[in-house]
């Protein structure tokens, strides 16, 4: 099973490089891409500073595992990657990419709302949004 | 016994997120038994995944499962 689980933040310069990477599959017209960012919310009068990420590892592959699956068998899509952040992630940096590519925009547009929806909803991640002061409040996703 | 594991908010409650813990028949029945040793679960949402598996509502537990105890996903 592929691993999605990246240490720390994703850098723009990985990112830069998944796009790079595709310029050889010349039958793709089309790429979407979603990054999450950690936000500085302000909760109870205290700002965040970073988002402590941990996951139930084996079953998040899993689970990730049948997105991937589902969206290849509803869409025609040329390429999915999917990463997403474990451990510290400072406000402002990257910790969720998901990039596919498809001949034409629609699939591409449609299968990236799709899939990021059903990782937010369906894959064991948890976020501890950690505050400047150095206490911490487990994240609810809107 | 079962292989018990305890994520997010959960985790911080039974102190350590990995232990083995007495086997019972069906989820349902682990909850009662979580919630007598640890009364603050009674007010955190939870669900019950039996070896990666979350069914609607309650399932069976084998002897020996992995059963995991995971509070609302907050990924992304």
């Amino acid at each position: 099973m592929k691993n999605i689980f990246i240490q720390g933040s994703i850098a723009a310069s990985f990112i830069g490089e998944s796009i790079a990477k595709h310029q050889s599959k010349t039958d793709i017209g089309a790429h979407a891409i979603f990054l999450g960012q950690v936000r500085a919310d302000v909760i109870d009068g205290q700002p965040v500073s970073r988002i402590d990420y941990t996951a139930y590892e084996d079953m998040a592959l899993q689970k990730v595992h049948e997105i991937r699956e589902a969206a290849f068998d509803k869409y025609p899509l040329t390429c999915m990657h999917i990463y997403h952040s474990l451990g510290s992630v400072g406000v402002g940096e990257i910790s969720f990419f998901v990039f596919v590519s498809s001949a034409h925009r629609a699939a591409a547009f449609d299968a990236l709302r799709e899939i990021v929806d059903a990782i937010k909803a369906d894959v064991p991640i948890w976020g501890k949004e950690i505050f400047a002061e150095g206490q911490g409040s487990w994240k609810v996703n809107q | 016994m079962i292989h018990l594991l305890a994520f997010g908010m959960i985790a911080d409650v039974l102190e350590h997120p990995e232990k083995d813990w007495p086997w019972s028949a069906d989820t349902a029945m682990l909850r009662a038994a979580l919630i007598k040793a640890y009364p603050e679960l009674r007010d955190l949402p939870f669900v019950i995944a039996v070896n990666m598996d979350v069914a609607g509502g309650e399932q069976p537990i084998p002897p020996g499962a992995t059963v995991a105890l995971l509070p609302p996903y907050s990924g992304g």
